[in-house]
């Protein structure tokens, strides 16, 4: 060991070292934006179906109707993201684990990764990827599988740092979710994070309009009350994402809504990709330290409005 | 919406595609809201959960549409996303207008049923449905 620093020390003094430094905080970093991604998907689709078992109970529905928007879309939309955010965390992980020289367990199955999100459809059975980002999935899902057969650390941090191209492209398909990006293929070219918060929202507003006829407060006033509270408490979710509400508070700006800060912090983490497939193995990346450190304010701000009341 | 002899004629593989009937979607979320103030003034409760249950059909349509890409049966009239908004947008208005609550409930039931045959994707059957969903909203205002 001691050995091997002496020696790296040296090739440093050459150019030869290369910086695990800045590979290592760029797979934390990757983390954390996925992290943010995966908590804001967990909140929707549980504030959607709360909000749909309410409308059930109040309107007195006892079909499946109030749940199929939330099951709909976690089956299509939240599917593709899902697959989008599996794949960042493992790339994370994997170059975290690289780059500290610890061991990391990749999912079991992300292998079959692309195959799934290829079998991705929309309601009418249309495919929600273009082919070539079915083949960005797939050569993520190979180079993760194959980068511990290089036999040097800085060889499997190239490697990595060589899907960068795969890798933004999943990038784009986790930002096409939540705004809008014409150049998405059709089903996404509308932010489909958009249209859910805006029939969501609606549900919440006749849900609150409900519970303030007076025939039902005088049938029910305690759990009338209660009820008012919960919904209250859901309005504000949905207007930190940019829903109105009568008598409430205006949204945030667009550009401080949630899913714009999400987008920024994918952004960021976009840009600095780009600075990291051209400086991963180099023994001073002051640039993508420099960049890393933008992402990551731009990642806590997203973090901060996600956790907004 | 045209007679079917006034439209094109849909070739195999023409479809309406849900990002192009944001309109519409917008225009079902407005209408489901549209109903809240009659919701809060609503008599008894049973009227409150007939205003509830029909928005909610609204918003489910809405989200129906969403992602949604309607393949057109060949060989039928070739409807098109702007003929359906504006019949979204035809029904809105004249909607807006109607002070009764269960005419306004009836008039939007005509409209979820209409876009149940918009998703049949059966041209033909679409300008029929159209052509009786303004008969019924033109009637609903008399």
């Amino acid at each position: 060991m001691r050995i091997r620093v002496l020696l790296c020390a040296a090739l440093l003094v050459l150019g030869g070292c290369a910086n695990f430094k800045a590979a290592g905080e760029f797979g934390r970093q990757t983390a954390k934006m996925s992290a943010v991604v995966k908590d804001e998907f967990s909140r929707m689709q549980n504030e959607c179906l709360a909000q749909a078992e309410l409308v059930a109970k109040t309107a007195g529905i006892t079909d499946d109707g109030p749940f199929d928007a939330c099951r709909q879309y976690a089956k299509a939309q939240g599917a593709l993201a899902a697959a989008t955010v599996e794949v960042l965390d493992n790339y994370a992980g994997a170059l975290s684990a690289v780059a500290d020289d610890k061991s990391f367990d990749l999912a079991p199955d992300l292998a079959q990764l692309g195959g799934r999100v290829q079998a991705l459809t929309d309601p009418a059975g249309n495919p929600l990827v273009s082919a070539n980002e079915a083949t960005a999935f797939e050569k993520l899902a190979s180079a993760l599988a194959e980068v511990w057969t290089a036999s040097r650390r800085a060889d499997a941090v190239r490697r990595l740092a060589d899907q960068a191209p795969a890798l933004a492209q999943t990038g784009r398909i986790l930002k096409s979710y939540f705004v809008e990006m014409p150049d998405a293929p059709r089903g996404r070219a509308k932010a489909p994070y958009t249209n859910l918060v805006k029939i969501a929202a609606s549900s919440v507003r006749s849900t609150e309009s409900m519970l303030r006829n007076p025939r039902f407060q005088e049938a029910e006033p305690i759990r009338t009350y209660e009820l008012l509270k919960e919904v209250q408490a859901r309005a504000a979710y949905f207007r930190a994402r940019g829903a109105v509400f009568e008598g409430g508070a205006a949204p945030p700006p667009a550009a401080e809504r949630v899913q714009a800060r999400i987008a920024d912090a994918i952004d960021a983490w976009l840009d600095a990709l780009g600075r990291f497939e051209a400086e991963a193995t180099s023994p001073d990346p002051k640039a993508l330290f420099d960049q890393l450190k933008s992402m990551s304010a731009k990642i806590n701000a997203a973090r901060a409005a996600l956790s907004a009341p | 919406m045209s007679n079917t002899s006034e439209l094109d004629t849909a070739g195999t593989g023409d479809a309406i595609d849900g990002a192009d009937l944001q309109a519409s979607i917008d225009d079902l979320i407005a209408l489901a809201d549209g109903m809240n103030a009659d919701m809060e003034q609503a008599a008894d409760v049973d009227e409150v959960r007939d205003i509830g249950r029909a928005q909610q059909q609204l918003r489910s349509t809405a989200m129906g549409l969403v992602d949604r890409q309607i393949a057109l049966l060949a060989n039928e009239a070739k409807v098109t996303a702007a003929h359906i908004d504006a019949a979204t947008r035809y029904a809105r208005d004249v909607i807006a207008q109607v002070k009764q609550v269960r005419k306004k409930l009836a008039l939007l039931g005509e409209l979820i049923g209409f876009f149940s045959v918009v998703l049949s994707g059966n041209g033909a059957k679409m300008v029929s449905a159209a052509v009786a969903l303004k008969k019924a909203l033109d009637a609903g205002t008399a």
